[in-house]
């Protein structure tokens, strides 16, 4: 006799039981701290943050560490807390002006004021396998402090002086009212830009990699430099309503990305570089890249040009770009669909026995 | 200045009782249900009024005070952080009383295509009761209700020009003393 | 109760704006109200949208009743029903008729609601035309006009090419003789229980940050053509256990030759009967409670 599956609870404490031994691996080897996450790990932390959408890269190692490295699982456990914390303030707008710069190419220029800085990238390493760091304490001890050796003093940025010319268009006046929060306000279409950089720049890194890719490969092509990447710290301030002025409250590490792109012009606008823009926490090079042409793409209207490609649709872009609804979404299809499977089935029986009898009826 | 009268002594629960009386109220249009509310109640506003601003009222629901209900301003500012409504029509809530009504036209009625962008307005209604001339019909109700409306005739005619403009319109909650009864935008009224 | 959160997990302006969105709901019925839905700890897709309602609506003086399929006991059923014991102190109940909030994903129980009753629908896709318009531009166009033509061309064409509908779960139906609405994914044979229903029906979907609701004795009709009535899923075979013949039957492979049977897919009705002493499967007296 058949006995409806019982028993959910049992396994759900099982399953759990199963994971933390599973976290934790073999027991003979040292357990991984927060402090390695954080300090050795610590482009995996700014993913995690800035995905996330919170600054805090103890908690973000935490969430790697209990996430056991996944990190869109570490994403959506960062998330979840976030959701729970009060909002004491909005901060000013961060100046990336006056970035204490620990990294800063352009690609559109050969030499500019402040210079090129290349900071630890990856960018000039030969991907060799290095297997001094497999040997325990193999490899070259960092600074106690890993700070840049020399901070460069602040530096303008390229599309600032560019503009002199008036070969760029200038950056955005900034839009009237509040700043949207996506977090707070369901998403809106048509979207206004700083909405949808917000939705960018939680957006996931690997599918804001692909739709930039496909913009370069034809899809929306918009001829782009990289007029500037920055990387370095910023400071933040709030202007508590009992001062009235603002005061810094602390500093965050930012990565910075400004597209420059050609543009013929229109019936309005004489021929210029245009721009798109992408912001990221911590090191996150790969990311605000992606997210400067996805920007630049999703202007398609803005600025008079034809909407051919997925990258420059807004609805699809950003109703798909947040990795934790995704992620959950299609892993639902995990949690039982018995009923509608029967519904269907019965649908497929009844269509099936109805063409049956048709034939029948015809032979 | 004193200050204002105290809200909820334990805003959790009772927020969430009077939300829940409230839900009732609209899912049955022209059920009477009890709201209470907060040990102190403002002048201005009666106890299910008080209770409805505390439990739904805060810095993203501008509100208008019509009338006499002006006076709740303070108290409203400082339980809940709503802004006040330049203009009827700017408001997430309304707070009326029957002696001094506006008219339905005067609130957001929402759009077309977000409806729910519409004022609920929330007006004190003595001598409301359950059965009596008003036969009441819609979603919510089986067949037909009656209750007591004691408010003028004018309101329920101008109430009743905004049907055709459903989805958009005004939702109205009657109140008196702790006791509210609902007619959202597709009640229909008759005979009030 | 776990400390650190507030009661039923969601903060108070949380619950505030998700209680506005819900009111609304209620008195446009059908109409999908866009809420600010939050992070929940529980992945989007397995429920947070009627969680999120849950949330919103319950009280310390509930009795909740979660399930999933139609029964109390699957994974993500027994999941939810924790994270409210847990977070509400709430009281739990797997009986419909004990139930003042009954949260379900695909399945209305087959105990007739009574007056009083919520359910909570979790909900994957709000939108009854996306399959036909993927543009939420487009569809919300299309509701503020009651432009919903498309979707009876769709049904006809089903008809020209199969003869028959070929919607078996997530009906779509007309509340009120206005909105469009998808009942979530229900099997059609539930779609009945939603019309003129004593319950209130509210319906949650967190991803898509939409929430629409039903009132009680409210017309809720099934799509459909004078010459194609609506029609649901009907059963040769009672239930093995309770030996209903009148309840949505789950099919059930028990052996490798493809050997199947049928039983109720609402635990608690089959429970309930088999204690009456219906079926093969009926509990002698004195009745003792199978899910304890």
């Amino acid at each position: 006799m058949y006995v409806a599956v019982k028993g959910g609870e049992v396994a759900i404490d099982a399953a759990h039981r199963l994971l933390a031994r599973a976290r934790r691996g073999d027991g003979t080897v040292a357990e991984v701290s927060l402090a390695q996450i954080e300090g050795q790990l610590s482009l995996a932390a700014d993913r995690v943050m800035g995905e996330a959408s919170l600054y805090d890269r103890t908690l973000a190692a935490l969430a790697i560490k209990q996430a056991r490295g996944d990190l869109v699982e570490a994403i959506f456990l960062l998330r979840a807390y976030r959701t729970t914390l009060p909002r004491l303030a909005a901060s000013e707008p961060v100046d990336t002006g006056t970035m204490r710069i620990r990294r800063r190419i352009s690609a559109a220029f050969k030499d500019l004021p402040g210079g090129q800085v290349l900071g630890p990238t990856f960018d000039y390493t030969h991907r060799l396998l290095d297997f001094a760091l497999a040997a325990e304490g193999g490899a070259p001890a960092g600074e106690a402090t890993p700070e840049a050796p020399d901070p460069v003093a602040p530096c303008p940025r390229v599309a600032g002086f560019l503009n002199k010319e008036g070969l760029i268009e200038p950056a955005a006046a900034p839009e009237p009212g509040a700043v949207p929060d996506i977090t707070r306000a369901p998403l809106d279409y048509p979207a206004d830009r700083r909405t949808r950089l917000q939705a960018l720049a939680r957006g996931d890194e690997g599918y804001l990699l692909a739709l930039a890719y496909s913009t370069q490969r034809g899809y929306a092509n918009n001829h782009p430099f990289a007029g500037e990447i920055r990387t370095g710290k910023v400071d933040v301030e709030i202007v508590p309503e009992e001062l009235g002025f603002p005061v810094c409250i602390g500093e965050i590490d930012l990565t910075e990305c400004e597209m420059i792109n050609q543009f013929v012009g229109g019936p309005d606008r004489p021929a210029q570089f245009t721009r798109g823009y992408g912001l990221a926490f911590g090191e996150q090079e790969r990311k605000s890249m992606a997210m400067a042409l996805v920007d630049r793409a999703l202007r398609a209207d803005e600025l008079g040009e034809p909407r051919t490609a997925p990258a420059q649709d807004e609805e699809f872009v950003l109703a798909h770009c947040d990795n934790v609804e995704a992620s959950g979404f299609v892993q639902h299809l995990k949690l039982p669909h018995y009923v509608d499977f029967q519904s269907e089935l019965d649908v497929i029986r009844r269509i099936r026995a109805a063409a049956a009898s048709k034939r029948e009826a015809a032979e | 200045m004193p200050l204002p009268e105290p809200g909820f002594a334990d805003p959790v629960a009772e927020s969430q009782r009077a939300f829940r009386a409230l839900l009732d109220a609209i899912a049955h249009p022209g059920r009477i249900v009890d709201i209470p509310g907060p040990a102190g109640r403002p002048e201005g506003l009666s106890i299910a009024q008080s209770a409805i601003a505390l439990a739904l009222l805060d810095g993203d629901t501008p509100v208008w005070l019509a009338g006499p209900c002006a006076s709740a301003r303070p108290w409203i500012a400082f339980h809940t952080g709503a802004p006040a409504a330049p203009r009827p029509d700017g408001a997430r809530f309304a707070f009326a009383e029957a002696g001094e009504l506006p008219a339905p036209g005067a609130f957001d009625l929402g759009t077309d295509a977000y409806p729910d962008r519409s004022t609920t307005l929330i007006i004190e209604t003595p001598g409301l009761a359950a059965g009596g001339n008003a036969l009441l019909s819609g979603p919510g109700i089986a067949g037909t209700t009656r209750a007591t409306l004691p408010l003028p005739r004018a309101f329920f005619a101008a109430r009743a020009e905004l049907a055709e403009l459903f989805p958009r319109g005004l939702d109205l909650v009657l109140t008196d003393g702790a006791r509210a009864l609902a007619l959202p935008r597709g009640t229909r009224v008759e005979g009030a | 109760m776990i400390q650190g959160y507030n009661f039923a997990y969601l903060d108070e302006q949380t619950k505030r704006m998700i209680r506005r969105a819900i009111l609304k709901a209620v008195a446009i019925p059908g109409y999908q109200v866009p809420f600010g839905s939050r992070e929940m700890p529980l992945p989007y897709g397995w429920g947070t949208g009627g969680i999120q309602v849950t949330a919103a609506v319950v009280g310390s003086d509930d009795t909740l009743k979660v399930i999933d399929q139609g029964a109390d006991d699957t994974t993500n059923a027994v999941s939810i029903r924790r994270f409210f014991a847990k977070t509400a102190g709430v009281a739990t109940t797997e009986r419909t008729v004990d139930a003042t909030i009954i949260q379900t994903r695909h399945r209305i129980p087959e105990t007739k609601l009574r007056e009083g009753q919520i359910v909570v629908f979790q909900v994957p896709i709000p939108e009854p035309l996306r399959w036909l318009e993927p543009r939420e531009t487009e569809t919300r166009r299309m509701h503020a006009h009651a432009e919903y033509a498309v979707m009876s061309v769709k049904l006809y064409e089903d008809i020209a090419r199969h003869g028959r509908i070929a919607t078996g779960y997530d009906y779509p139906v007309k509340v009120a003789g206005r909105y469009l609405m998808r009942p979530s994914p229900i099997p059609k044979f539930d779609n009945p229980k939603l019309d003129r229903s004593p319950a209130l029906m509210l319906f949650g979907a967190g991803r898509e940050k939409r929430i629409y609701a039903v009132p009680p004795h409210t017309e809720v009709k099934s799509l459909d053509f004078e010459d194609h009535p609506f029609e649901i899923e009907r059963w040769d075979k009672t239930c093995a256990l309770c030996g209903a013949a009148d309840s949505f039957l789950d099919e059930v492979i028990v052996d490798d030759a493809g050997g199947r049977m049928h039983v109720c897919s609402d635990t608690d009705y089959c429970a309930e009967r088999r204690r009456q002493g219906h079926g093969p499967a009926a509990v002698p007296a004195p009745v003792e409670d199978a899910a304890q």
